[in-house]
């Protein structure tokens, strides 16, 4: 029995020990487990990312939305809305359109590096260097996040393209984006 | 061949049929051309498996369902405009295949959305986060409890377990007072939970399985009203109550009503979940309750016809960091009413209490690994431990 005990132990032990060097480990990526490093985004953003953070972790993890394969902007005014409209949501108008405008931002910002590793992937080792190097235009994104979106119904009832929704003329259509 | 057996038969065929259905319909998702869908898709799903040890015990097998345990959702949510949607949600578990919902959802203003079909009625603060990769622990609080807990079939259950999944229809809605206060109501009428003719609870299995239609030709009603305050950027408090009535039988003899009351608090990360459900359920006595129950009549002669079970649990949730949280759960369970001869349960006040303590390390992505200690304090019956360690993910 005590041989048990202390086998048992030894395991627990180990899981625990396992555990810790798991949570200790460090990230590629500025998506740390549940949660998301923003120190690199602009003001407006982090401050939006903390109205995210606390309302939407409410009902599931942040991991979902932060995890979401959605490219369409008009995918993500449907799904604030559905959200907000969620009992003891918590979410208000307000909060509802300062969340959409992280998520959008955060859309973006996922689109760049997915088109970035893409690029990576099929450019050869030399221009790799010189496109793995290149500072993310911060003032154009600064001036991306910083837009104001909008939840209404009439703002997000046509085309889908993110044209309505603040998103960046210059942004490439979200086909071209996804792999 | 035996009706028992073609029965058997019959139901391994509908849940082979459910999933080959489901998997042709997931694959149809993703090899169907973008170009070719009319509507918006979201596919989205979960998983959990969980390994449960009972140390105290030779064989936990004999007092719940231990070791591997998987869950497994998968979602299509369909847009066909802003206003209107369809959602459905398979579910495979202890029990196979179920659907866990199938509804169509119309919102015509913040204060009117009506879904129809199969779906979740709202009840309690818990059925907001049921899947298991949106709860923090491996298993459910004792009142939701669905199959998890030591002495499942003592007890037969939980107060309500859920997911509670019926189908029918909801009308409910939400209303802002300024920014701060938000108003929550849902009226619904569903099928309701079911019992047959001479049980003394309910039949949690025909609640699926079987027909997923109603027993007795008679919804049952139910409701929800909660208040959301945002008392700041980081504090938000709610708190709600839920009702639900209705009859168990074909004959609709046996009625059953179901309370509950719940609070939310959230400061900063940290979160606060605490309810309270019970549930009044009548039986029939039968011609003989002198040759059937365990203890006599009451002080009237007459043997009572129902009984209660109630249940609560407070549960904290602490992340400590990116990657790692904490989580500490008391819960309980209660049975108050007379037992039959045959039940295992030896008093007419049965209860279990349970304390919980675990933490969960947070990997890349949506992955969770859960680990929990769980110490069971029954009345009638010896302590006892488990351990949980599990892995959750959301997709």
């Amino acid at each position: 029995m005590t041989t048990e005990w202390f086998r048992g132990l030894a395991a627990a032990l180990a899981v625990v020990g396992v555990s810790i060097a798991i949570s200790c480990a460090a990230t590629t990526s500025n998506r740390i487990g549940d949660s998301l490093d923003t120190s690199q985004y602009p003001p407006d953003i982090r401050d939006a990312y903390k109205v995210f953070a606390v309302r939407c972790s409410r009902c599931h993890t942040l991991a979902r939305p932060l995890n979401a394969r959605i490219n369409d902007p008009q995918q993500w005014v449907r799904y604030v809305q559905r959200m907000r409209l969620n009992p003891a949501s918590g979410i208000n108008a307000k909060d509802g359109e300062i969340i959409l405008r992280f998520l959008l931002y955060y859309m973006h910002q996922r689109q760049k590096e997915r088109g970035e590793q893409d690029t990576r992937v099929e450019e050869s080792p030399d221009a790799l260097q010189t496109t793995g190097d290149t500072p993310l235009p911060a003032a154009r994104d600064e001036e991306d996040g910083s837009r104001p979106v909008s939840s209404s119904s009439s703002s997000s009832s046509s085309k889908g393209d993110g044209s309505e929704v603040g998103m960046p003329e210059s942004q490439p259509s979200t086909t071209e984006a996804t792999p | 061949m035996s009706r028992r057996l073609r029965g058997k038969r019959t139901t391994s065929l509908a849940s082979l049929l459910l999933a080959v259905g489901c998997a042709l319909a997931a694959l149809l998702g993703v090899v169907w051309p973008r170009d070719a869908r009319s509507q918006e898709h979201n596919f989205a799903g979960s998983l959990q498996a969980n390994y449960m040890y009972v140390p105290t015990e030779k064989r936990g097998r004999d007092l719940s369902l231990d070791g591997m345990s998987t869950e497994l959702s998968l979602k299509v949510a369909v847009d066909f405009t802003d206003n209107i949607s369809a959602n459905v949600k398979f579910c495979y578990s202890c029990h196979g295949v179920e659907l866990g919902m199938a509804f169509v959802d119309v919102r015509m203003f913040d204060e009117l959305n009506i879904r129809v079909g199969r779906f979740n009625p709202g009840f309690g603060d818990f059925s907001l986060r049921h899947d298991p990769a949106n709860h923090r622990t491996s298993d459910k609080p004792l009142p939701y409890d669905m199959g998890r807990m030591l002495r499942l079939a003592e007890f037969n259950l939980g107060v309500l377990p859920s997911p509670y999944v019926d189908q029918g229809i909801e009308i409910n809605g939400t209303h802002w007072f300024g920014d701060t206060v938000q108003l929550d109501y849902a009226v619904h009428a569903v099928g309701g939970l079911r019992a047959g003719p001479n049980d003394r609870d309910v039949d949690f299995t025909l609640m699926r399985s079987s027909y997923y239609i109603d027993n007795n030709s008679e919804p049952a009603l139910g409701g929800r009203l909660s208040l959301t305050l945002n008392l700041s950027e980081d504090v938000l408090l709610t708190l709600g109550g839920s009702g639900m009535w209705g009859h168990l039988d074909p004959k609709r003899q046996n009625e059953y009503w179901i309370v509950g009351t719940d609070l939310y608090l959230r400061i900063a990360s940290f979160d606060l979940h605490a309810e309270y459900l019970a549930r009044r359920t009548e039986f029939d006595v039968g011609a003989n309750p002198d040759e059937t129950f365990r203890f006599g009549p009451g002080t009237d002669g007459k043997y009572s016809n129902f009984f209660i079970k109630d249940g609560f649990y407070v549960e904290g949730n602490l992340p400590v960091s990116a990657r790692f949280e904490l989580v500490a759960r008391f819960d309980g369970l209660r049975r108050l009413g007379n037992v039959t001869l045959n039940s295992p349960l030896r008093s007419k006040n049965s209860m279990v209490l349970r304390y919980t303590a675990g933490f969960n390390i947070i990997l890349e992505g949506s992955v969770r690994l859960k680990f929990s200690g769980e110490f069971y304090d029954f009345t009638d019956f010896k302590d006892e431990i488990t351990v949980n360690a599990g892995v959750a993910a959301a997709f």
